[in-house]
């Protein structure tokens, strides 16, 4: 485009975006910087600051495990996101998609757990997996496993792959709507072509469907990470991070140093540290994005 | 023959399809219905069931060699009585409900939840749609790299920043509301023209100016006075207007991505009909654009208040004061009253579900397309 001086009109057009971007800017990108320029100082919240250089960022990356072992654990709620939950919202967005009896019913039943908050599925699940009153262990007694009935939430080993579980019912249903659409917009013809040349439903699955859908497979994962790496919520409603440290996620760890440590420079290295990894992960999409396009 | 052997084969895979489906339903709803069951039980009949199971337990497995069959037999029976036992037992405890809402102060939760949501959805749809309309139609200065800072925005997200936010509210300087409201003002009266949007500046130096001089000759002949009045920082913490304002910020960037591609769809020959008969471009946004992306606007707006009425980092980072704090904290700090009194805490859960649950089933269609539409195109 012709570069010409701007119209008095034009200017006057930045009123639409002002509104928008003073919220923005004040809310967001002021904190951010700021958040980057406290990482450099050892800070308790309330006497003054001290420049402490990278000490923050030595501690949290080398040594002290305040970092890595909740980046550890978001790491493996988003691994189990990814393979278990969107191979179960794909699996399922599948199956509804070839309109089966009952296929709008499902539909609405499994896109009902991302609506509901994760203060609501902590305490729902929290009260299913009680270790003593808990109707799962009530199950797993009357038949005749009792050995298998667990303190689920108690126990270091079995913490953070109860709270995945949970984590996987409480978002497999985004990743369900995604892939439902997404297949809804394949031609029906390819299938028919398909069946005609004598395809079953894994050869229809893999040779068709899946290759389709890898654009809106990455999107959906990149987003299954994202969001697992920033969980909150269901971690604090059910363990608090306990036992021991075991489902100790980021964000939580986050709060601790600050609210209850009073370490915020630290605290907010630890943000830093987290956004970085987003960041990654998010030019990670863009680049596979570019993959499939290409290929 | 072989025709046979096909349909028998589909018949057969949609048994099997039918059965997962069936199965993973159970799964999600199972959670719902029994919160639902334990609310409505006596506080003793929530351990009935489990001391039946005890005793079930005890009765199975006795030292004497029972025979296998008689063992599955037992276990089939008693799965079955702990089946039947997951229905809650007459008489049922509605009370629980009004005893939950009374004691949980719900009354004030929700009042403030839905407060929240109010605001907070206002001011986000009329901000976005504003700057997505900028964004999707009109040329103006830096708007390439406002758009970026927009998108880059996707990867500092609230979580990473809230520690900063919350020092910002503690210590949030008074003159960013007066700018903010000025804007706000401006945007009103002057409706995109620029020879008012002068005389509005005009009259606010003016104004200004008169403030300036009351000021000083009231109080003080010394100015520095009143640039320390101006640049007044008050605590946001614990307060309403807190608690909103990050997050109509939050809510900005991806509700503006969804809008601007919807009114990019728009034909523009109804705007520039619209201009000949001598409409202002702000005139155009109101009475045009705005009737027009009513479904755009209904999507943004429910998933808007979908996720204030799911918030809870902030609610526990902002508020210590339990007479502000939305409906997902109030939950919280039941739960703390009510330990161990699970019919309570469930029934505290189901009242909050319950409103979600009816907003999602009638307007099923609108939360499915708004959640599709950006990731599918994207």
């Amino acid at each position: 485009m012709l570069k010409r001086p701007w119209k008095r009109r034009e200017i006057m057009y930045l009123f639409f975006v002002l509104p928008a971007l003073i919220f923005f800017g004040v809310f967001v990108i002021y904190p951010f910087i700021k958040n980057f320029l406290i990482t450099f100082y050892s800070w308790d919240g309330l006497n003054e600051m001290e420049f402490v250089g990278l000490t923050n960022y030595k501690k949290a990356l080398f040594q002290s495990p305040d970092f890595w072992k909740p980046i550890k654990n978001a790491a493996f709620l988003a691994l189990m996101g990814i393979s278990i939950q969107n191979g179960l919202a794909l699996l399922l967005a599948w199956i509804v998609d070839k309109e089966l009896k009952g296929a709008k019913l499902y539909r609405v039943i499994f896109f009902i757990p991302p609506m509901l908050s994760f203060v609501v599925i902590g305490f729902l699940w929290k009260w299913i997996l009680e270790p003593n009153q808990g109707i799962l262990n009530i199950f797993l007694k009357n038949i005749g496993l009792g050995s298998w009935a667990l303190a689920w939430l108690g126990m270091r080993e079995t913490a953070l792959p109860t709270v995945a579980m949970v984590n996987i019912w409480a978002s497999f249903g985004w990743g369900f709507v995604m892939f439902l659409a997404a297949l809804q917009g394949i031609e029906r013809d390819i299938y028919e072509a398909a069946r005609i040349d004598g395809a079953n439903h894994f050869q229809e699955f893999w040779k068709i469907t899946f290759p389709l859908l890898l654009p809106i497979i990455t999107s959906v994962s990149i987003l299954t990470i994202l969001g697992a790496m920033q969980q909150f919520d269901l971690i604090y409603v059910m363990t608090g991070g306990g036992p021991a440290g075991a489902t100790e996620v980021p964000v939580n760890q986050m709060y601790m140093q600050a609210f209850q440590n009073g370490m915020w420079g630290y605290a907010t290295t630890l943000g830093v540290l987290l956004g970085g990894i987003l960041f990654v992960i998010s030019l990670l999409q863009l680049q596979i994005k570019k993959w499939l396009v290409d290929w | 023959m072989k025709k046979n052997t096909g349909k028998f084969k589909r018949i057969f895979s949609n048994l099997v399809f039918q059965l997962v489906l069936l199965a993973f339903a159970a799964w999600v709803i199972f959670p719902v219905l029994w919160g639902i069951s334990t609310s409505l039980r006596t506080f003793e009949g929530i351990y009935q069931i489990s001391e039946q199971a005890d005793n079930q337990e005890t009765i199975a497995d006795p030292a004497a060699p029972v025979s296998m069959g008689a063992k599955i037999v037992n276990r089939i029976k008693s799965t079955l009585h702990l089946v039947r036992s997951l229905v809650p037992p007459s008489p049922i405890q509605w009370s629980n409900y009004k005893e939950a809402w009374k004691q949980g102060n719900f009354n004030k939760y929700f009042l403030n939840s839905f407060f929240y949501m109010v605001t907070v959805v206002f001011f986000m749809l009329l901000f976005s749609s504003m700057a997505s309309y900028a964004f999707a139609r009109l040329r103006f200065p830096g708007k390439e790299f406002i758009f970026y800072l927009f998108l880059a925005s996707l990867v500092m997200p609230l979580p990473t920043i809230f520690i900063t936010v919350y020092l910002l509210l503690q210590n949030f300087p008074i003159y960013l509301f007066v700018i903010l409201i000025i804007i706000a003002s401006m945007l009103i009266v002057t409706a995109g023209s620029f020879r008012r949007v002068m005389f509005l500046v005009l009259g606010v130096l003016l104004a200004a100016g008169a403030a300036y001089a009351f000021v000083v000759s009231r109080n003080t002949t010394d100015p520095r006075k009143l640039v320390e009045l101006i640049l007044t920082k008050i605590n946001l913490l614990d307060t309403r207007t807190g608690y909103i304002l990050p997050q109509i910020a939050s809510g900005l960037p991806y509700t503006i991505f969804l809008m601007r591609s919807f009114f990019e769809a728009i034909p523009v020959d109804l705007e520039d009909a619209a201009r000949i008969d001598g409409c202002s471009r702000l005139g155009i946004y109101f009475r045009i654009i705005l009737p027009l992306s009513r479904p755009i606007l209904a999507v943004t707006g429910i998933f808007g208040a979908l996720s204030v009425w799911k918030e809870f980092l902030f609610a526990v980072v902002v508020f210590s004061d339990s007479t502000k704090m939305p409906i997902q904290a109030g939950l919280l700090a039941f739960q703390g009253t009510y330990k161990t009194q699970w019919n309570y805490l469930m029934a505290g859960v189901i009242i909050t579900v319950v409103p979600v649950i009816i907003v999602y089933l009638l307007l099923q269609k609108h939360v499915i397309s708004g959640l599709t539409a950006g990731a599918v195109k994207g």
